[in-house]
């Protein structure tokens, strides 16, 4: 899978799931957590809708506001495991 | 420290005529570099200021004042600014979800808040007048920005009627969503936690705090800024944010301000052997730190060790690493190790413990359990192990509930009666009490307390707790094909940590039409939605099928040994990957 496609679900899901905004205009790499957009805990909803999504699981290890803190970094840990 | 005080607001008094124009608080917005800081002087006439605006506002002694701030400093002078008011501070989390927001909503009509303070920014972020206009009961919340406040001028500000006894704050860290209990804390009870810290663990004028815990949450408010502000240290504070996006931050504060005193739930100390490259080591120095306390979550040794390893070169202390335990209900504090105490722990014959006893066995025993110790009280608290169904006191070798005695055992819960005569007058079966039931498990070893489990089931994961009926009412609500009321949530322990486990029935036997995959997914989403929480196992089983009581209460320990041990029938089961 292309990782541009896994982007664009990616924010599609971020902006109207988690944000509760379909209209933010979300950069590929603006801070999601650390700049208070959304919380820490709302990454689990990420790592629940990767596996949903695109069938693959992200350890807990690696579903951490260092690595997964905007689109580029969740979209790449994402593909990496797609694409395995 | 002053004769005749009542209340921690003298102190702080008191320190900003003796050092006026030391630093006090400093924030560190990126985690390392002071962003912003107060002197002992500037933090009272702030705090006198805010309570000059607050009784300027109407408002009445005992009043409660709902806090809803970010760490930092601004929360500090408004924590403090209640108390010079002789109000009630109502800290809070900001919610940034619906479960969250429920609670919120339940703290607010349980305090019956008139008066909430919060920062522009998160008043902004959060929308929270249009939540305020959505939920027509709170109309009457007044809404005071801090920013909008004259923090100069503190010339209208008088003396609170207060007395040792009086409340001071609540701490609503406790009971599940639907019920939020708040802790009653009273000037006593605050200033006489913070003296048992203090002489334990050795805080003075000379301590470095170094604090990244939340502030709402009774570890990062007591011992990582009251403590401080108590004996006149300097405190060093980031956003529990700061450490976790990048954990280094955490240690990189303790080597630039010279830290002697710090906090972290033991996954944080997980993270930083996880996150912290070799190379970064080399800058870090921790042969400042006197004090890494390990508390708030279960203890593992594994990491008390793997922390010594990865650090020792960095200068860690043998003596560093202490464990320690509390909860809201008593203050923050029962006990912990002492300042010039090693890390000990006791090792213990597995299966004796599973039928609660205690035999000591040496480390190379097979099976063989390790409990890391959590100390001592310091202010003369009465700890005693008892069973909690006949209430007899345990014998040396038994494992039963601990109960507690002391000056920090809170007052009760705010306006709950029942509840608070069940968990805070407890008397034994002859007769001796008032005891608070802690409701967690354990054993004391050399007058040292040790902590094996809790009779609660609550679930705690990265130092946050979850009850179980709110996972479960999470689970039931969140497709058509699970039978409400028939379910059960659990924690489940791995080599590091806990994790949540659920176990549901199904409506019938045959899948809905998605299959059972799409029952499963659609309940792990909706516990990450309102709970911030990944469950490890989702198992669905058949109607009627879950163990109960005789009167139709989930067995949450029993249906969880069943499933450990592989005897329920599964209709479908996900576990995440090893």
């Amino acid at each position: 899978m292309e990782i541009t496609e896994i982007k664009e679900k990616l924010r599609t899901f971020i902006c109207t799931e988690l944000l509760n905004n379909p209209d933010y205009p979300l950069q590929d790499d603006e801070p999601i957590i650390t700049s208070g957009l959304m919380d820490s805990f709302s990454l689990a909803q990420i790592g629940v809708f990767a596996e949903i999504e695109f069938s693959v699981y992200i350890p807990d290890a690696d579903l951490t506001v260092d690595a997964m803190d905007t689109l580029n970094q969740i979209a790449m840990r994402i593909a990496r495991e797609v694409n395995k | 420290m002053i004769d005749s005080v009542v209340s921690l607001y003298q102190v702080l008094h008191q320190h900003a005529k003796d050092r006026p124009h030391e630093m006090a608080f400093a924030y560190l917005e990126n985690g390392i570099d002071v962003s912003s800081q107060v002197t002992w002087k500037e933090l009272d006439q702030q705090a006198q200021a805010f309570a000059a605006h607050l009784l300027a506002q109407g408002l009445k002694n005992g009043d409660r004042v709902l806090l809803l701030y970010p760490s930092g400093l601004k929360f500090l002078v408004a924590f403090m600014g209640c108390m010079y008011a002789g109000a009630v501070a109502v800290p809070s989390s900001i919610p940034y979800r619906e479960h969250a927001v429920s609670r919120l909503i339940g703290i607010v009509t349980d305090a019956k808040v008139n008066i909430a303070c919060t920062t522009k920014d998160v008043f902004e972020r959060m929308g929270i007048s249009s939540f305020l206009k959505k939920n027509r009961k709170f109309a009457r919340i007044k809404v005071i920005l801090h920013e909008e406040i004259d923090l100069e001028n503190a010339s209208q500000w008088h003396d609170p009627d207060i007395e040792a006894g009086t409340l001071c704050f609540l701490q609503y860290t406790s009971g599940s969503t639907s019920i939020p209990k708040g802790v009653m804390i009273s000037h006593y009870n605050l200033l006489r936690t913070i003296e048992d810290i203090r002489a334990g663990l050795g805080f003075n004028e000379s301590t470095v705090m170094v604090t990244w815990m939340p502030i709402f949450h009774d570890l990062g408010l007591i011992y990582g800024l009251l403590t401080p502000l108590y004996v006149g240290a300097k405190c060093y504070i980031m956003s529990p944010l700061t450490f976790l996006k990048r954990p280094l931050n955490w240690l990189m504060a303790i080597t630039k301000y010279r830290g002697t005193h710090t906090a972290g739930p033991n996954f944080a100390y997980e993270l930083c052997c996880r996150k912290i490259r070799e190379e970064e080591k080399r800058e870090i120095d921790l042969s400042t730190v006197d004090v890494f306390i390990n508390a708030a979550e279960p203890i593992r040794l594994e990491t008390v060790e793997k922390f010594w390893k990865s650090f020792k070169e960095c200068g860690l202390s043998p003596y560093a690493q202490k464990g320690g335990y509390g909860l809201a209900e008593a203050t923050v504090k029962v006990s912990a190790q002492r300042l010039d105490d090693k890390i000990t722990y006791a090792c213990l014959d597995s299966s004796e413990l599973e039928r609660n006893r205690i035999r000591l066995v040496s480390h190379d025993t097979p099976n063989h359990y390790d409990i890391v110790s959590v100390g001592k009280s310091e202010i003369g608290a009465d700890i005693r192990i008892v069973n909690p169904e006949t209430k007899q006191l345990c014998a040396p070798d038994e494992v039963g509930e601990i109960w507690v005695r002391s000056d920090s055992v809170a007052m009760g819960y705010w306006n709950r009666p029942e509840e608070t005569k069940e968990a805070f007058h407890a008397y034994t079966d002859n007769g001796e009490g008032p005891y608070l039931r802690t409701g967690d498990l354990g054993f004391l070893l050399n007058g040292d307390l040790y902590i094996t489990g809790r009779i609660k089931d609550m679930i705690i994961v990265q130092g946050r707790n979850f009850y179980p009926q709110d996972i479960e009412l999470t689970v039931e609500k969140s497709h058509p094909a699970v039978r409400p009321g028939c379910g059960a949530a659990f924690a489940v322990r791995d080599d590091t940590s806990e994790h949540l486990y659920v176990v549901q029935e199904v409506r019938e036997d045959s899948p809905p039409n998605g299959g059972w995959d799409e029952v499963i997914k659609a309940i792990r989403m909706a516990i990450a939605k309102n709970h911030g929480l990944r469950a490890h196992g989702v198992a669905l089983i058949p109607p009627r099928t879950i163990l109960k009581t005789t009167s139709g209460k989930i067995r949450r320990s029993a249906t969880r040994q069943a499933y450990l041990d592989g005897k329920l029938r599964l209709v479908a089961h996900w576990r995440a990957p090893a």
